[in-house]
């Protein structure tokens, strides 16, 4: 045993040192000459006139993540295309968009900004646009059709004072994925056939009360419940336009009428096994193994719906849109969030290059492969859903992300989610509400009460 | 006083068995989390209670054909052995004039090195960050040594003086009446008398460096000079989907330290029981 | 010792300095300029609107950051109250525990050696690790915890992190039993007693309970200080499972000081540095006091401190 131990010690602290040694020389040769160089791009600089070069911070760093190798396929294909003209350098931040994140207000704080950085949502235009350090897309957009064709709605949820200083190619889309199967068994109408939230009500009491469904919906104290939250807001008039006035007060009506209801007609109603604390990801699974009958999730679930350990058969998933107030009408949530951000010191060279590649990636060709390699919506509307759900012979992953997409798309309401339209902050402690609602500990008074507290 | 011998017997006894009940505590309080992660990470389905049926490999498969553990490993290894040794030599020396000399500031050589701790790393992480640009040092081991080697002398410094505070003056007596200047009584008598005593020290920082990912994240891009903290990181997102694979990302990202320590355990217990010889 | 000439004297102070510089350049390099800045920062205004400049409150206002802490900020009460309890309860379990453990071990009985390198174990692996093996084990529909109480009582509905007065334990639960290293250090200063105290004290009929009463415990008083010291500081430092576990919810009552200076400073697009600092230097101060009141109580025969 002892001398196994040994064995395993010397051959780590070997491979330790292998590894050690094989990674130092060629780090060195790139160190050397500038900073965080690597020898390829150096090499590429030294022959040759003075390329700009644009080193582009990203959050796709997973090795083995699908969507991550396709993002990464198109940067370097990007940098692959103008490598004549200019040096394009995509980095990998090791360790979740919070990483990309953390580095940006570093940098803020130190008076400066990276090239360019793709920050996955996480918002860092605040602090940036503050300091001024970041360039307005605006003009650009502006002045080219196809552009601000490309990034869709990102022309009026990032508009702030008149300047659009990020663009994500990319949007947060959230409808709902129902279990048809079990909306028969309990005899409830499917969600495409309400038309109102009366109609959500009456069909939630079925399925509570069928003993084939062991819950209407998984939730948890944030995210999924939050895409309820929104959506019901959406549903009336004084609900959208409390979201299109800037948040002062929770003290409105339409809020407090939606903090009764996904109260009164959701949380309260499921079982505290099915209500997950804010980070839980068991709601998903509880979709997943055929427990619960709606899962409100975005449009790009649709990937989970495939391989082979699945408990539910894919065929009785189907996504569908929330309901409005107003009969038949429907509310879908598309948030464009934060995504590419270019530094505004960069020379007027780097800047057209940056620009270069933000086009690209909204462009219509890489919108479609965003679409169907990502498996994400991407921001460019242009893309023809149907093209892809009448098409028997394409992968059932992107005919599912289609319909939802199509739905989401064609809903008559729409508005972004709760973190992009309100702020983290904000979204954290509504979410904190959720516990309280669940088990009926406290009204929408004092819940607004205490949520206008936090809010100065 | 005749019967002590029997008296003592009889204790032992009850002893015994309580010794064993509690040793049998220690080893389910501290196994069964992980006991149940890794049977479960043969399940189809984690969780429950109960053996795998049928034993399933994926999730270890697709992560060690798909990622390359032993990079992360190798770096682990450097930086935190490099930063380990740095910190112990800095705070042994510190730790030592603070126990046994006694000079103007002592209690605030003592107050700084405990206000360390309390420092939140994000206000570490911003004169770092700079410093570290300024430098040219982003993305280097070195950046992450240099902080790594910084950041657990509160613990060690009081680890570490509170052995030096254990050894009796007269031996630093005897030596300087020999005629051994300080620093030759330090290296030559206290020194080896406290190696246990710095053991310990240099393991606790070591540990934490080991483990340590804030700083690395944000001093590091490059996969190629990632530590394993990192790992975890990598399989969240990645296998998140099933959560077999999840859990057998938490097996992988845990078991380098486990056997290491495994490996280790021999020469920490040698360094440990080398104080007892001489008392 | 006291009647040395100058010249030792001098070349006293010299290997003073020399000894004391190595860990002085540490904390001058990392940690002077942020202690500086924190106290500094938290009389100022420095958020989103001002990363570059911090600006000070002015005379009049100089304490706002502190009197928001205490009278306004509803989540800074209770992670200043949690942040005590976990104190307080790391100093009431975990240590006790240690101590026990290391006592125990220290008898050598057959299988100590794997029994400490056992207890040893959960405080090696990351706590990210632990963090996320806990969340899975608080799991309500496939974790172990919910399993074993659903087999006493199958109908007890059981979410421990989504509850305010459970998540609290669970998150309490997934550090405070695991004292290896405190065990690790108390036994290594055992080792360090020497072993003719026992065998007299067994001469004189002690037994092994009173031996280590008499004996051992008095001895170890500096090193269960440290073992004090560093534990509750653990507990008052609590971040990396909170973060994981429950990230301060539900509904704020999980906040811990550090996670509370997390999210106030980096986690709110706020990035309000000024008032998360204004909690750091809470949090400074109450682990001087700790520290300062731990050495007192404890180490009454040393001069210092």
């Amino acid at each position: 045993m002892k001398r196994m131990l040994a064995c395993i010690l010397s051959l780590m602290l070997a491979c330790g040192l292998l590894a050690g040694c094989q990674s130092k020389p060629a780090e060195e040769s790139g160190e050397s000459k500038d900073g965080t160089k690597p020898a390829a791009a150096a090499a590429e600089e030294k022959d040759g006139e003075e390329l700009p070069t644009i080193t582009f911070y990203h959050h796709y760093y997973q090795d083995d993540a699908v969507d991550a190798k396709a993002m990464r396929a198109l940067f370097d294909e990007f940098a692959e295309m103008h490598k004549d003209e200019f040096i394009f350098k995509p980095v990998p931040v090791e360790g979740d968009p919070e990483a990309v994140y953390n580095k940006c207000i570093q940098e803020i704080a130190s008076g400066s900004f990276p090239d360019i950085v793709e920050t996955g949502g996480w918002n860092v235009v605040p602090a940036a646009s503050e300091a001024g350090l970041i360039m307005d897309l605006k003009p650009y957009i502006d002045a080219d059709p196809d552009f601000k064709a490309g990034v869709g709605v990102n022309y009026d949820q990032n508009l702030v004072d008149g300047k659009i200083y990020t663009v994500r190619e990319q949007l947060e889309t959230m409808g709902f994925w129902y279990n048809e199967d079990l909306f028969n068994k309990a005899g409830a109408d499917t969600p495409d056939k309400w038309q109102t939230w009366d109609d959500f009500v009456a069909a939630f009491d079925k399925l509570k009360a069928s003993p084939d469904v062991k819950t209407p919906v998984s939730l948890n104290q944030g995210w999924p419940t939050n895409i309820m939250f929104m959506a019901h807001l959406l549903g009336t008039q004084e609900g959208r336009d409390f979201i299109d006035t800037p948040l002062t007060t929770f003290d409105n009506d339409a809020f407090k009428g939606t903090v009764d209801f996904v109260a009164e007609h959701a949380l309260s109603q499921i079982d505290t096994a099915y209500f997950g604390a804010a980070d839980s990801e068991s709601y998903r699974d509880d979709f997943l193994n055929g427990d619960a009958a709606m899962l409100f999730n975005g449009v790009w679930e649709a990937s989970s719906f495939v391989g082979d350990g699945l408990k539910i058969d894919p065929a009785v998933v189907k996504p569908a849109v929330f309901p409005t107030n107003e009969n038949g009408k429907h509310a879908a949530i598309m948030s464009a969030s934060c995504g590419y951000v270019i530094s505004d010191k960069l020379s007027d060279a780097q800047k057209e290059a940056a620009v270069a590649f933000v086009k690209y990636m909204c462009s219509p060709e890489v919108s479609e492969r965003i679409f169907t390699e990502v498996l994400a919506m991407p921001a460019y509307l242009g893309l023809d859903y149907d093209q892809y759900i009448n098409d028997e012979s394409a992968d059932p992953v992107v005919r599912k992300l289609a319909e939802a997409c199509k739905q989401c798309a064609q809903a008559d309401y729409q508005t972004c989610a709760m973190s992009s339209l309100w702020g983290s902050d904000v979204e954290m402690e509504i979410g904190g509400k959720y516990a309280a609602m669940h088990d009926g500990s406290k009204t929408a008074d004092q819940i607004v009460a205490e949520l206008d507290e936090t809010l100065n | 006083m005749s019967k002590s011998k029997k008296t003592a017997r009889r204790h032992g006894a009850a002893g015994t068995i309580l010794c064993y009940l509690v040793m049998f505590i220690v080893l389910v309080v501290s196994l069964y989390p992980l006991i149940w992660v890794f049977i479960s990470s043969f399940k189809e389905v984690p969780g429950g209670l109960g053996l795998p049926h049928p034993w399933k490999f994926d999730g270890y498969i697709s992560i060690f054909t798909k990622l390359n553990i032993g990079a992360y490993f190798a770096n682990s290894l450097f930086i935190t052995t490099l930063s380990t040794a740095i910190s112990t030599v800095a705070v042994t020396m510190a730790a030592y004039v603070s126990a046994r000399m006694n000079f103007r500031g002592k209690g605030l050589v003592t107050l700084m090195f405990a206000s360390t701790l309390y420092v939140p790393s994000i206000s570490i992480s911003f004169p770092i960050y700079r410093m570290m640009s300024s430098f040219q040092l982003q993305d280097t081991r070195a950046a992450v040594i240099f902080v790594y080697s910084g950041l657990n002398i509160a613990i060690t410094y009081f680890v570490i003086r509170s052995y030096f505070l254990t050894i009796p003056r007269e031996m630093e007596e005897a030596a300087q009446i020999d005629g051994c200047g300080y620093s030759q009584t330090f290296w030559r008598i206290i020194f080896p008398l406290a190696k246990p005593g710095i053991a310990t020290g240099a393991i606790l920082a070591f540990l934490n460096n080991w483990n340590e990912f804030y700083f690395a994240s944000l001093l590091l891009t490059s996969k190629s000079k990632m530590t394993i903290p990192a790992l975890l990181g990598q399989f969240k997102g990645t296998y998140s989907m099933d959560r077999n694979g999840m859990f057998s990302a938490i097996v992988v990202s845990v078991l380098p330290t486990i056997l290491l320590f495994c490996a280790c355990s021999k020469v920490f217990i040698k360094s440990l029981t080398a104080g007892a010889v001489k008392g | 010792m006291l009647k040395t000439g100058k010249k030792k004297n001098w070349r006293r102070s010299l290997f003073i300095l020399a000894f004391l510089l190595p860990g002085m350049f540490l904390f001058f390099a990392i940690y002077a300029y942020p202690l500086v800045n924190i106290f500094g920062s938290s009389f100022c205004e420095w958020n989103y609107k001002n990363l570059l400049h911090p600006e000070f409150l002015g005379w009049n206002h100089i304490f706002d950051n502190f009197i928001r802490l205490f009278t306004k900020d509803t989540h800074f009460k209770t992670a200043l109250i949690n942040s005590l309890k976990w104190i307080g309860l790391t100093a009431v379990i975990q240590v006790p525990f240690s101590i026990l453990v290391a006592l125990v071990l220290s008898k050598k009985r057959k299988g100590w050696a794997l029994t400490r390198n056992v207890f040893l174990i959960p405080n090696i692996i990351s706590t990210a690790a632990i963090g996320l093996i806990f969340l899975n084990l608080y799991d309500p529909a496939n974790g172990l915890i919910t399993d074993l109480v659903h087999l006493v009582n199958p109908d007890l509905p059981l979410n421990i992190l989504a509850k305010p007065g459970t998540a609290f334990w669970g998150v309490t639960f997934s550090y405070i039993l695991f004292g290896g290293t405190n065990c690790l250090l108390l036994m290594s200063q055992i080792s360090a007693i020497p072993q003719e105290l026992y065998e007299a004290a067994r001469i004189d009929g002690a037994s092994d309970f009173q031996a280590d009463r008499r004996i051992t415990l008095p001895l170890l008083r500096p090193m269960i200080g440290t073992v004090l010291v560093l534990a509750c500081n653990y507990g008052l430092l609590l971040y990396n499972e909170l973060f994981l576990l429950t990230k301060g919810g539900p509904d704020g009552a999980t906040y811990s000081l550090s996670l509370y200076v997390y999210q106030t400073s980096m986690g709110s697009t706020k990035l309000n540095f000024a008032l998360g600092n204004a909690a750091g230097v809470i949090q400074v101060i109450i682990g001087l006091v700790l520290v300062i009141s731990i050495n007192k109580l404890l180490r009454t025969n040393e001069s210092d401190l």
